[in-house]
């Protein structure tokens, strides 16, 4: 079996740039330029870090055209489940001000299930 | 007429291929294919809980963000700085333990194996104590008791010191600026940071229980690693140990800014 061997320094020049982006990381949480652009920023690097450690550490680079189709696959999906969850919740407007109902004032509904969960016991 | 049989022998070909396999690199792809569809599994697992801290971010940014400093407060910043730390560390060893079992060094991939387990079991004893800590100042939601007394709100307290200061110099831009955070700090509702405890508490929880598992699983390699089972003709385990431990390593690269550094 031959397969593409890394170089050693390969994997130490990516673990060293993966602290120096660490640490861009955490001074950028200390500068106060607005909580969106912190979070982009956040967010960046950290996808930054993530593509260096799937393409180096998880091998992505030097694999073959399939198993990169299915590495691939799982953020394809999470762009799906991000998608649809997220259109949804911006179409709803403030959803967690939904009155909840009280004892009082519920709903006729509400108390005929009550009422039929009293005759089941 | 000689009745042929079917061979269950290894006799002229390699001992590490099965039957079912033309030769051993598609053995070798095989079982990545196999393990990338895990990790696509394991993706929307921990993708369902990324959707929902989303959600409740952008509902409750103030509580996140009070919540947030109760992570990063004191020695708290630190120990998960430094537990990302050992968790890189702990992924740079695994991927040479996969070189050293490529370059036929069977008993070097055992020891690097070994080196990842130690670095996990620290990241491991770190997390516990910062959950020690929350139960302590009583930041653990649900039965045990959710508390988040008047003088324990962060935010009010950095906004306050600020505006302090601000008084001191007498910049009126700097007052404003101090001004906002104080109403800021004041807004925070305590149920609202109960919620981001929770997503602390669910994130990471799920996050080391995948290290708990992973652990042992690592050890087991790291013995066969020991008794030379591995060579550049077969290290797929090794491989398939280290896809297994960098993807925890990459939640984590994601847990730590979206939980430890909003500001």
């Amino acid at each position: 079996m031959s397969h593409h061997v890394v170089e050693k320094k390969t994997y130490y020049a990516v673990f060293v740039a993966l602290i120096v982006l660490l640490v861009i990381t955490y001074g950028a949480s200390l500068l106060d330029v607005g909580e969106l652009l912190n979070l982009t920023i956040a967010l960046v690097i950290a996808a930054t870090k993530a593509i260096l450690i799937l393409l180096f550490f998880m091998q992505v680079k030097y694999a073959t055209p399939l198993r990169r189709c299915f590495a691939a696959s799982g953020f394809l999906f999470l762009i799906f489940l991000f998608t649809i969850t997220f259109a949804d919740y911006i179409q709803r407007g403030p959803w967690d001000e939904i009155p909840v109902p009280s004892a009082s004032s519920m709903s006729e509904d509400a108390h005929q299930e009550a009422a039929t969960e009293l005759e089941a016991e | 007429m000689t009745t042929e049989t079917v061979s269950t022998d290894h006799h002229g070909h390699d001992p590490h291929v099965a039957h079912h396999f033309d030769d051993a690199e598609q053995q070798f792809e095989a079982a990545n294919l196999g393990m990338w569809a895990f990790l696509t599994t394991e993706v929307m697992f921990f993708g369902g809980f990324f959707a929902a801290y989303a959600i409740y971010r952008s509902t409750y940014p103030l509580a996140f963000v009070e919540g947030s400093l109760h992570l990063s407060h004191g020695i708290g910043g630190i120990l998960g700085f430094v537990n990302t730390l050992f968790l890189l560390c702990s992924s740079l060893t695994m991927v040479l333990a996969v070189h050293a079992a490529q370059t036929n060094n069977s008993k070097g991939a055992g020891k690097l194996i070994v080196t990842t387990i130690i670095l996990g079991a620290i990241f491991l004893g770190v997390k516990s104590f910062e959950y020690y800590e929350k139960f302590k100042h009583h930041l653990v939601p649900g039965i045990a008791g959710f508390e988040l007394d008047d003088s324990e709100r962060l935010l009010l307290e950095h906004g306050e010191e600020e505006l302090e200061a601000a008084k001191g110099s007498g910049d009126v831009k700097s007052i404003e600026h101090a001004e906002a955070i104080v109403a800021r700090g004041k807004a925070v509702q305590p149920r609202h940071v109960e919620i981001f405890m929770a997503f602390y508490f669910g994130m990471t929880g799920l996050h080391a229980l995948h290290m708990i598992i992973g652990i042992p699983i690592l050890g087991f390699y790291a013995y066969k690693a020991y008794h030379n089972a591995y060579s550049a003709e077969y290290y797929t385990p090794v491989e398939m140990c280290g896809l297994y431990w960098h993807f925890v390593d990459i939640v984590w690269v994601f847990l730590y800014p979206l939980l430890y550094l909003i500001r």
